[in-house]
This record gives structure tokens, sequence and C-alpha cells, in this order.
């Protein structure tokens, strides 16, 4: 075989630009796949080694089961807990560092005299008068242990002062010594530990535990209590990674499926090259099959080249891939870090699997692609040389074939959107098929299309651009797998585009209805969710006795856990909150809402919830207090977009009956008529600017702020659609430029018995065109239908809130002019090296 | 002895992983010192002494089982304030001082030696020590004296735990006059020591799966102060010997860097009526008779030797009941020290005499002062 | 224009290219004019520089020295827009492998000059079918090329060139894949057109039979016209 894999690369070198988009098209896919992959992979490894610092040798862990934090003098009874080897208490907040806040430090509060069962903090080299002094450590309220990675970013050393705000508090801490997280595979780039006490009175905790550690092996692997008092939980440690990596799959699930889609559109310049290369060689397999070459030697001469270029695709994609990690890895970091825990800065970190998984698919998807064109080759018979019109008359025949797969993968989509699950990978599963069947169908439609329109055609733009449209249908082998390709990208464009936009637009109007209050005040050292900060007593109370201040509300946000689902439970008032706020209830209504929530033990849930655990208006919902579980009444349901897990509401007055604890995450304060809100905000961080640390918000600020967010979120969502589109026009280039070479005698032919060099680029231009708008056209009509794919069934079964569908139709004006630029560009080259040829030998051209 | 300040400091350095400098040699400025005669008052004095830099509880005893199995036991508890200054912090974890606690235990008939060590600080009650009598604990680590001077010892290490009841068969006895015993040079180079030298021991031992009632004798130390050990000292050999006659003996030598004994080096005698005479340097001779080389930390001890007091005629041959009875840490920055049950026989005149007790041997681990 | 200057005129024409290194003298100086009405032949072998003949006859080479007078016009002198137009105005081209193109019907392809042109699309297309019946085709008119066997191509592509009224015909050996029966059709179309409307054909060929139907034949060899062939049948 080395002699025809000789030939293979030959041909490969000579036709190097189709070669080049071939690779570049692989090579985008599977930059695609391994960039989502990379950095899921990368995010869900550094968060599972930050798991592993803290979490350090723990098998479990004693939590608040009321979301709050744990009473200390638990400790000793914890501690003397048959079966329990080891204990050690932990209390785990954030400092914000740097100007702005923004860099997240997480905190480790430990006890060291309990901690070497669980973590150790190796020095990275002792130099002498560098390091602290162990009693100042455990003296000193100010003394912080830095991890050396986020010490070297800060250019900090054992010694420096280190201003920092926990929650709005403002502190003036000193590195007491540099450390490196003492596990095998790194984690804990960003951290830093406190002596327990330390800590306690920093983040304003004094009393209080965030959990307990346990060496516990003999414990069972689900929760359990073991007689502790009833609003305090024993689970393995192993839990809150597991919530994590729940969250990351799915994640990572939605964005391995839109990456999938980049590699399928990849396949088809992988179909177009080989057909092209098949057609191409037709006479020199001919010859070959006449020398002795069998069926089975030609196909696998096809499929060689396929691994190839599969190959060298993958690899180039991988190393692509690498490159977009660094923008994707921040996208799905930064969800973690909020959600979860500050990840640090985090490395991408690419295992043999993730390479492999590349490698899969990007052979796979060429060999894939490459079947039917090896099996065509295979065929080929020893004395033929099929012309590119037999290649035609088989695609012709095809068609209709081709069109009744599709319809049955839409059929099959249709079924998988409305089978009653809640199963995502189904629904993605949706979603592809149904790009599948379009892009099977697509050839159907362009012809019938071309059909339909050359009277139109005709009579715009005469015979020349009939014979353009003409030309789609007259070559579909190679127009159709473009149109196709281009059809899918500019689909999914759409489809995501919609989703996106309707999302966004739905947000806003919830915005509109719930952002209500004048002005928000919350601590401004920013935290992950899960360590909630808290605004000191006296601003508090200084906020709320502003006379500007008609009413305020008082908010307050912890993660609890109903039936085995965390969701977020806050308390806010209901007086305040819905004097301005019309929330939309799904179940009940918001005056009958208003009343149960002030009387008694009731409760609103949000329809992601309801989602999540199935409970309905009226039904009771089991929230565990300080004084253990209580049914809760449901007065209703709202929508509410502001967390994924599902939020519970329940009126401040409760909260203080049951939780006991004044405590506030965020104060809203509604103004009296006609006070400038701008100017209070201004005011106000005047008042406390040199205090404590605030944010001050306006509504508008606010409401900006949240959008913000949203679009930041979603950003990565287009930079995967670009690159799909750029696959596309690879691909579409790729056809053209085939298509071209393939018709050169033919061209030469019109030339020479009369067309001109305009009539000829007018042609061209007007089959790409064409192309273009028929890609453009289905891809709109496969994309809105995606879109309701994605709103009603994957965005539903992955979050549980529900999208009202929104028109943009300049994301279809958008699609038809991309498409047609991005055929119009994707005519330049091959264009050009047509009119490089002199006619003499275009008429030779075999 | 000192060891306990030292140990201490590396098990803060240990596990916070400051790995050195440690401000050890830092004169403590604050403290209360042990320079003028200390007026005893029992129990009240078997409790902590707030104020002094150091304290330590030892007991250490040699135990036989019913059926004739040989066991060495040592349980220590160390108080060490952090700061001379007083704390005004709202975390109860917060407290000036730290608890820490050794243990071990020889299987002198089985030839194998296990120790532990815990540290807790005074909150929440997971440490503590009472200022009014015998009662110290560090988590489940527990000596307590009840109204009629017995004394109950819980310990629990790692693979061993024993439950002790201790009855002093003398009075305390003051090592050195008042109770000061000196160090180094310097006025304050010197802890207020005192000893039980003769404690009357049954319990049960727990090693492994196996259970052995045991009876025997057992040794009591307490001591505190805010001293250092002199620059020039590389470390010293202690024994407390309990003799067959019904006479105990303390003996310490401080060993000087450049070589030889310090001037500080003494000991105590106990005769069988309770009485005590104190000894100085020149008063007994101890000669190394041969070594053992640690396999864990290389180290070089003294496994054996002549102890004479010519005063009293007394000529005794030491020898440890088991060759390694090095307590070194996991880590490789712990501080190693050999601390074992040892054996006597020899004579005082022409009287045979056996007896058993404990060794302390510090300062024989390589680069050990260098880490410090 | 005087009808006396003849239809395509070689004044000591000559082309030349460079290929891997070596220059390879195609035509070297050739003068040779074709009248109005004159059938003529030029026979050699493949590589004998007879299709280069061809193609400078029709603009899309251009001499590298000499030059090439086609109806009056030195083509040296004409822009490529020009000489497209001269080709779909003037010149009917007929080739060996037809060169129809496939996605066209016959009677589009027929149209295609016309097409090109924007000419009047009635007239044209009657014109057209006129042709297609002419050469029994009208039935098939609007079936695709590749239905057809190739003499029916040829024809096809013989209706194209006369399309527009060409004054001139080239044909690059358009019998040679042809059966001799198809041959003889084609032939005898040409002699007639060269008769009876006084088109100037130029045809490439190295059948005996096809030299029997031209006025005149010339034998071309290594790029230059064999002395002593000057004129008459060549056998």
């Amino acid at each position: 075989m080395r002699l025809f894999l000789f030939l293979n690369l030959h041909f490969m070198v000579r036709k190097r630009l189709q070669t080049c988009l071939c690779l570049a098209g692989i090579a985008l896919g599977v930059a695609v796949v391994v960039g989502i992959d990379a950095a899921s992979q990368s995010a869900l490894i550094s968060f599972r080694r930050n798991v592993d610092v803290i979490a350090g040798k723990a098998t479990h862990q004693v939590v608040a089961a009321d979301g709050g934090d744990l009473d200390e003098r638990l400790f000793p009874t914890v501690e003397r807990l048959a079966g329990v080897s080891a204990a050690a208490p932990v209390v785990e907040d954030t400092l914000s560092i740097g100007e702005r806040g923004s860099d997240l430090l997480p905190v480790l509060g430990i006890d060291p005299f309990l901690e070497a069962p669980f973590r150790v903090f190796t020095q990275r080299s002792p130099v002498r008068g560098e390091t602290g002094n162990a009693n100042d450590f455990l003296v000193s309220a100010d003394k912080i242990l830095i991890s050396q990675p986020f010490a070297d970013r800060h250019g900090l050393k054992a010694g420096d002062k280190l201003e920092a705000l926990a929650g709005a508090k403002r502190a003036a801490l000193t590195v007491a010594g540099l450390f490196r997280p003492d596990v095998e595979h790194g984690g804990g780039e960003a951290l830093a530990v406190m002596d327990i006490a330390s800590a306690q009175e920093l983040f304003g905790k004094v009393g209080r535990l965030d959990r307990i550690d346990l060496l516990s092996p003999g414990f069972a692997n689900g929760e359990g209590n073991r007689g502790l008092p009833p609003n305090v939980r024993i689970e393995p440690s192993t839990t809150r990674t597991a919530h994590v990596e729940a969250m990351v799959r799915s994640f990572q699930l939605n964005l391995f499926a839109l990456s999938l889609l980049a590699v399928f559109v990849g396949a088809f310049l992988i179909y177009n090259t080989l057909t092209f290369s098949v057609i191409q060689r037709r006479r020199q397999i001919g010859i070959m099959r006449c020398v002795g070459m069998t069926r089975g030697q030609v196909g696998a001469l096809f499929l060689t080249e396929a691994l190839l270029m599969g190959l060298l695709g993958s690899l180039l994609g991988i190393g692509l891939g690498l490159l977009l990690t660094r923008y994707t890895l921040g996208a799905v970091a930064g969800t973690i870090s909020t959600l979860f825990m500050p990840l640090g800065e985090t490395s991408v970190s690419l295992s043999p699997l993730m390479v492999a998984k590349g490698v899969v698919v990007g052979v796979g998807a060429s060999l894939a692609a490459a079947l039917v064109p090896s099996y065509e080759a295979s065929h080929v018979p020893p004395n033929a040389a099929m012309t590119h019109t037999e290649a035609e008359v088989k695609m012709q025949r095809w068609t209709p074939g081709f069109a009744a797969g599709g319809a049955v993968s839409l059929a099959v989509s249709l079924l998988l959107a409305l089978w009653p699950t809640r199963n995502i990978a189904l629904g993605l599963a949706s979603a592809f098929a149904l790009s599948i069947g379009f892009a099977l169908l697509c050839p159907l439609i362009s012809v019938l299309l071309v059909k339909l329109s050359t009277p139109l055609v005709q009579s715009v733009g005469g015979i020349i651009a009939v014979l353009g449209v003409r030309n789609i249908v007259g070559s579909l082998s190679r127009t159709g797998p473009a149109i196709a390709a281009l059809m899918t990208a500019l689909s999914m464009m759409v489809g995501v585009g919609l989703m996106v936009q309707s999302f966004r637009e739905s947000l806003v109007e919830w915005i509109g209805y719930t952002i209500k209050a004048d002005i928000y005040v919350a601590p401004a050292g920013r935290s992950a969710q899960r360590n909630i900060s808290y605004l000191p007593e006296d601003v508090v109370k200084s906020l709320s006795g502003l006379p500007q201040v008609q009413t305020a509300d008082y908010f307050r946000l912890i993660r609890t856990t109903v039936n085995g689902h965390i969701a977020n439970l806050s308390s806010v008032e209901f007086d305040a909150v819905f004097s301005r706020a019309r929330y939309r209830f799904l179940q009940g209504t918001q005056s009958e809402a208003h009343a149960a929530l002030r009387s008694g033990d009731s409760v609103i849930i949000s329809e992601t919830l309801q989602a999540a655990i199935g409970l309905k208006l009226g039904d009771s919902i089991p929230i565990t207090t300080p004084s253990g579980k209580i049914g809760f009444r449901i007065a209703g349901v709202y929508r509410d977009y502001s967390a994924d897990g599902g939020t519970i509401l329940m009126d401040r007055s409760a909260w203080l009956r049951h939780w006991k604890d004044p405590r506030v995450s965020s104060v809203a304060l509604y103004l009296k008529p006609g006070v400038d809100a701008e100017k209070l905000v201004a005011e106000l961080r005047g008042m406390f600017s040199s205090t404590v640390g605030l944010t001050i918000r306006s509504n508008a600020a606010l409401r900006g702020e949240i959008i913000s967010i949203f679009d930041s979120t979603f950003a990565i969502t287009y930079v995967m659609q670009l690159l799909t589109l750029i696959v596309a026009v690879c691909g579409i280039m790729s056809a053209l430029l085939a298509l071209l070479l393939e018709r050169t005698r033919e061209l030469g032919t019109l030339r020479s018995v009369g067309m001109t060099r305009r009539q000829l680029t007018t042609m061209l231009f007007v089959e790409s065109g064409a192309m273009g708008i028929i890609a453009s056209l289905v891809g709109i009509g496969s994309g809105i239908l995606l879109a309701a794919v994605l709103i009603y069934v994957v965005n539903v079964r992955s979050f549980g809130w529900t999208i009202q569908f929104h028109w943009f139709p300049g994301l279809f004006v958008l699609a038809i002019g991309l498409a047609v630029l991005a055929a119009f560009t994707a005519t330049l080259h091959p264009m050009w090296r047509l009119r490089r040829m002199s006619l003499a030998s275009a008429l030779r051209e075999e | 002895m000192a060891t306990g300040r030292r140990i201490l400091t590396v098990v803060l350095t240990f596990v916070l992983m400051l790995a050195s400098d440690v401000k050890l040699h830092c004169e403590p400025t604050g403290f209360k010192r042990a320079i003028e005669p200390w007026a005893w008052k029992f129990p009240k004095d078997h409790g902590q002494h707030p104020g002094f830099q150091t304290e330590w509880w030892y007991f250490t005893g040699n135990l036989r089982s019913e059926s004739k199995r040989d066991f060495g036991y040592q349980f220590t508890i160390f108080r060490r304030s952090l700061t001379d200054k007083p704390m005004d912090r709202a975390s109860a974890w917060a407290t000036p001082d730290v608890y820490l606690c050794h243990l071990a235990v020889t299987d002198i008939s089985g030839g194998r030696f296990m120790h532990s060590e815990v540290a807790r600080r005074p909150a929440l009650g997971l440490a503590g020590a009472s200022t009014e009598t015998l009662n110290v604990w560090v988590g489940a680590n527990v000596v307590r004296m009840d109204d009629s001077t017995n004394i109950k010892l819980q310990g629990s290490g790692d693979g061993f735990r024993f439950e002790l009841y201790l009855h002093p068969k003398k009075d305390p006895i003051l090592n050195g006059p008042g109770g000061v015993d000196k160090k180094g040079p310097e006025p304050g180079d010197a802890s207020y020591y005192y000893s039980m030298t003769r404690l009357e021991t049954t319990g049960t031992l727990f090693v492994g799966e196996e259970e052995a009632v045991v009876h025997g004798t057992s040794w009591m130390d307490h001591e505190f102060g805010s001293n250092q050990l002199p620059k020039n000292v590389q470390g010293w050999d202690w024994f407390s010997i309990q003799l067959s006659d019904s006479t105990e003996l303390m003996i310490y030598q401080l060993r000087l860097k450049q070589g030889g004994a310090a001037r500080e080096s003494g000991g105590t005698v106990v005769n069988s009526d309770g009485t005590s005479e104190w000894l100085q340097r020149g008063d007994f001779v101890l000669e190394p008779l041969k070594t053992w080389k640690s396999p864990a930390t290389g180290a070089v001890y003294p496994a054996g030797w002549k102890l004479g007091i010519p005063s009293r005629k007394l000529e005794l041959k030491v020898t440890p009941r088991v060759a390694d009875q090095e307590l070194h840490s996991a880590g490789t920055t712990g501080v190693s020290y050999w601390e074992g049950a040892i054996e006597v026989e020899g004579n005082s005149g022409d009287r045979k005499l056996s007896g058993s007790g404990y060794g302390e041997l510090t300062g024989y681990v390589e680069g050990m002062s260098g880490r410090l | 224009m005087a009808e006396d200057t003849p239809a395509i005129q070689f004044v000591k024409a000559a082309r030349h290219f460079r290929q891997g290194g070596r220059t390879i003298n195609a035509l070297r100086g050739v003068d040779l004019s074709v009248g109005r009405g004159e059938f003529l032949a030029i026979v050699g072998r493949s590589g004998s520089g007879k299709s280069t003949l061809l193609n400078l006859a029709c603009g899309i080479e251009r001499p590298s020295s000499g030059k090439v007078v086609v109806l009056g016009q030195d083509l040296a002198l004409m822009r490529d827009d020009n000489l497209t137009l001269l080709r779909r105005g003037r010149i009917g081209m007929i080739f060996q492998f037809f060169n129809l193109i496939p996605t066209l019907s016959a009677l589009e392809n027929v149209l295609l000059p016309a097409y090109l042109e924007g000419r009047a699309i009635q007239e044209a297309r009657k014109r057209a079918l006129g042709f297609l019946e002419e050469f029994g085709l009208l039935e098939r008119a609007d079936e695709y090329p590749d239905h057809f066997s190739g003499g029916e191509q040829q024809r096809l592509a013989i209706a194209r060139a006369l399309m527009n009224k060409p004054d001139i015909i080239l044909a690059d050996e358009p019998t040679g894949n042809l059966d001799s029966e198809s041959a003889l059709f084609v032939l005898d179309k040409l002699r007639f057109l060269a008769t009876k409307s006084g088109c100037a054909i130029l045809m490439v060929t190295h059948s005996s039979d096809a030299v029997d139907y031209a006025d005149r034949a010339v034998r071309i060899a290594d790029g230059s016209l064999i002395e002593g062939t000057p004129s008459g049948k060549v056998v």
C-alpha cells in the first residue's frame, strides 16, 4: 500500500488549496470540540483540585441543613461521635482583592492543631526571614497565609500588607507566609489560610462554623444526622463536587452538542474534497484497476486519504482547540467561580483522553464522510472514465432518497422533542436530528427552489443568471453538500441566536416587572454564592433611617436543599416588593399570595424549582429550619430567571420567626416620590466609602448589570457560531473551487463560443449567490425550528424556565447577508484561478 | 524537662509548615520567671500556673501484666503560652495557650514501641488545666486527681490506649532549693520543678486488640517556667530510677556543645522515708557504655550507662529495656528524641540493687539544632 | 471590409512558450491565408502545431511574433472583450469532444451564442429549432446532451456554431470522435457551408477522408508548413 499512499500524498500536495481547506475544516471542527471539552475538563479538574485542597482527606462533612452555618459549640460533640477518628472545624469564605474587588481569594479558616489529618500546606522553600511567626499567626487576627501562585500574581511576599474586602468589611491583613498546598496534582492556586479565630472575626462569624470536616471512613455514603440537632446534616465530602460536576456536565453537554454541529459541517468538507478527488482521478483509478488493483484496495486508498486528512486535521484542531480554550476556559471557570468557588488562575490541562476524543471525532467524521466517495471510487470500472455528468446523474437519482432520509430524521427529531422526559441529552439529540434532517433535505429543496425561481431569475437577470442557478442543480453533487454545510451553520446561527435573543428579551421583560426598587445596596466584596456575605448592622440601620426612603426591602439569601435539590431561599419584605413589582404568577395570583405570605408559613416558588421538584400551588414544601423540617404552603409559582437552581421566596417576618437571624444580605430602597435616585446614590457612596465597601446601584445600573452578565454568559455561543460559519465558508469555498476546476473546459467552451468575462463573472456570482440564498432560506427555516427545540425542549429540560419566543427579523437578514457574502467570498479564489488560466489550456483541460 | 517547649514549637511549625525561624530564641519579657523559691501548696500547685510561658506534666512508668508481660508508658501534657500580652479577641478559638499531649507505650516483652501526639487549644473545652488541682486534658487524654490524691490517667494514641490509676506512696519532693531547678548560669535560667517519685499503679492497657490488666510503678514530674536553654547546651541525658530499696533517683546531665557536662547538671536522691538530697554535677558520674543507631533518624544515642554516686557508694548499670524507644514525627522536619523504659542493676556498697525507670535523651539528631 | 480580403490571414505568425525551462516552438513563422468560401484542411501529427494555429485564429492564443488578421482585423490590436464579441458574432467553433454544456438542454446549447448576445430570443429560437429540425434532433430539443450519441452531439455543436451566422468556422478534429457515418454528415455539412454560405472553414484533422472534402490542405510539421504542398489535395 505504500505506493498508493504515495499517490495519495502526491495528489494531496498537488491540490494543496483543496487539501488546505479540507484540513482547515476538520481542524476547526475538532478545535471547537477540543476547545469546549478542554475548557470544561480543565475547569472541572481545577475545581476538583481546589475541592481536594479544601476538603482535604475528609470523608464526610457536617453542614447546616437550614442553609445557615453551624454553632461552633457543636464541635466537641461531633469530635466525640462514635466512628469519627478526626474532626476539624472550618470557616470558609471569600476575600475580594484588587481595585475593583475583582480578584477573588477563597479563605480557609482552620485550627492548625486539628488540621494535620486533613490538609497539609507546605511552604515552597523555607527561606529564613521570609517566613512568619507561628505564634503570631495564632495570636494576631490580621495574619493570613497565601498560596504561592496567588502571591506571585499579586507580587506579595511574607510581611506585606494586604488590603481586601470581606463582604462589606475593609480588612487590612498581613501576609504571614506563603504556602503550596501539598496535594499530588496541584490545586488551590488561589487560596488563603487563616487561623479559625481570625477568620471568624474577619467574616463576622464569631461562634459559627461553615462546616466540620470528618475522618469517618465507617460512615455511610448517604446523608445522615447521627443524633445531632435537626438543622445539622452529615454528608459525604463528595457531595459538593457532585453538585458542581452535575452542573458542569450539563453545561458541557450543551456546548458539546453545539461543537458537534461544527464537526458535522466539517464533515461536508471532507465529503466534498474526496468526491472531487475521486472524480478527478477516475482515469487514474481506471488504470490502476486495469493493472490489477482490487476494489478493496481502491476503497482503502481513499479511506486512507480520509484517514490521513482526518488525522492531520485533528492534530491541527487539537492545537487550535487549545488556543480556543484560553477563551472558553474563562467562560466555564467564570461560571463555576460565581456559582461555587473562585478557581483562581485555571491552567489548561490536556489529558490524553481529550486528545483521543479530538482525534476520534476528527478521524471518525472524516471516515464517515469518506464512505460514499470511497465506495464510488472502488466501483469505477477498469475501462471507464466516468464523467462529471455521471456523478450528477447519480446524485439526481439519490436526491429523493436523501430527502426521504431527511424526512425520517425530522420525524425522529419531533418524536424526541415531544417525548415526555426531562432528559437533556435527548433534547439535544432532537436538535441534532433536526439539523441532519434539513441537511439531507437540502439537495431536494435546492432543486425545487431553483425550478420554482427560474422564471423569476430569467426575467430579472436574463439567461446568464439562469445559467448560474441552473449550474446549482446541474452540479448538485458538488453544490448540494456545500449548501447543506452552509445551511447547517446558518441554521445554528439562527437557532442559537433566536434562542439567546428570545431569552434576553424575556429577561428584559422580567427585569422590567420585578426589579422595581430605586436603589440597591450590597456588600462590595464579591463572594461565591455558597458563602453569602452580609451588610454591617449599622449600615442597614442608617439606610432605613434615610428621610428620602419610603420603604425598604431587607433581602437575605441562603442555599437550601429541598428534596435533594439545591435551591436559593430568599427572604424579602413583600410589602415593599409588591408595592411596585408585578410578578408573573403561573399558579396563584399576586394579591392572594401576598396575603398568604404575610400571614403565615407560606412561600412562593419559582417555575424552575417547580420543574425540578414537581410541587404545585397549595402543596407543602419541606424546608429545613434551625428547629428542623417545616412544611411551608406554596402560595404561588412565579416566573424567575435569577438562578438556575430555583428559588423559594418567603416573607422576612417568617424568616425571622424561624431562623431568628437578622443579618441582611442586601437592601433595596424604595424612595419617596420626587427623590432623585442617582443623586442619592452619589450621596450614599460618599457617606460610606471610607468606612465600608458597598456596592450602591440605581435601578438602571442594576438592570444594566444583569443584562451585561447575561451577555457575557452567552458570549461563548457567538464564538462558536462564528467558528462554525468559518468552517462553512471553507466548505462552500472548497465546493466552488472543485466545481469550477471540474468545469474548466465547460467554462472555456462558454468563453470560446462568445461569453464575455463580465458575463462569466455574473454567472458565477449568481451561482454562488443563489447557493447562499438557498442555504440561508433553508437555514432560517431550520434555524427557527432549532430555536423552538432549544427554547421549548432543551432549555426547559436543563433549567426549567420558560422563554417567550421572540422574532428577530434582523437575524434573518443577517443570515442571508452572511450567506451571500460567504458565498461571494468563496467564489473569489476559484474565479481568480480561472481568470489566470488561459482559454487554450482551459479547453484542453480534461 | 525542656523537651516540651521544643516539641511544642515544632508541632506548631509542623502543622503550619512555617518550617523554620519560629522565634524560639526571643527573650520572653512579660512572663513570670523562676527566680525566687516557690511557696508550694498542694494540691493547688498540681494545677496550672498562668503567667509562666511553659508548663508540663510528665508521667512515666514500668508496668507488668497478669500474664507477666512488661510494658513501659509515657504520658505528657505540655502547656505553652503563645503570648505574654493579654488577648482581646472575640473568637473563642483565640486563646493565648496551646496544649500538647505526647503518649507512648513500650511493649517490652514484644519489643515494640508506639507513640502519638495530640494538640488542642483550650477552646470549647477541647483542652485545659485547672488552677486548683491536678486536672489537665487534651482531647480525650486526661489526667485527674481526686480528693484522696489518687490520680486517673486516660490516654489514647494510634493503636493503643490506657486507663491507669496512680496512688502516691510518697509526698511530692522538690528538685532544687525551693523547687527552683537551675538550667543555666543566669537568674531565671531555671524552672520550678517537683516530682512524685513513687506512684503505685494499676489499670488497663490496650495494645491493638490486646487488653492487659497491669500494675507497676509510675513517676510524675511537674515543671513550669519561662526559661530558655543556654545556647551552649547541645542536649541532655535525664533519668528517673526507682530502686528496689525504696529509694529513687533523678539525674540529668546537660551536654555542652564543646563537650563535657554543664555546671548546672544535677539530680535528686529520694530516700525511702521520703526525704531527699540534691546532687550537683560533681556528685555523680554518668558514662555511656555503648550506642544504638536509630534506623529512623540515623541519630546515634548512648544505649547503656555506668552511673555512680560515690557519696552513697552507689554503682549502677543502666540499660534500655528496648533499644528503639525513639519518638520521631512522621514528617521530616519534626524533632525527635529518645524517651524510654530502662532497667538498672548494681550495688550500694555491698548490697545488690535493681530497679527500673525512664530515660530521656535529647539533642542527638543531626542537624536538629539547625532546623530549630 | 472588402470582399476580397482573406477571411483569415497568418503573417509570419509564430508562437512559442516555455515549459519546464525549455522553449517550445509551437509555430515558427507561418504564412497562410484562408479565403471566404474556402475550406482549408490542416493536417499534421499531434503536437505539430495545428491546434495552436486554430487558437491563434480565434484569438484565444496570441502570436509571439507576426500577426493574425481575421476578417480584416488585426487580432493583436483587439481587447479581450472585442475578441469575445468577434468569436460570438463571426466565428463558429467545433471541437473534437463537442464541448456541449451539460447543464443546458439541446435547444439551449444551440441557443447559447444568441443568449450570450442577448438577441431577440423569439427569432433566435425559431432559427435554433430550424437547425434542430434540419439535423433531425427536433424531438429531442429539451433533452440534455449527455443523452446524445457522439454524432448527435457534434450535430448540436455544429448547430451552435452556426447559430450566429458566422463568417468563419474553426473545426478542431470535428470527426475525431465520430463513427464514419456521423463523420460524413459533419464533413458534408462543412463542405456545404463553404460552398453555399461562403463560410471560410479552417479545419484541423488527421483524417484523409476529411481532407478530401477540403478545397485545399496544408501539412504542418514541427510548427512549420511543409514546403511542396502549397496547395491541392493531399493524399
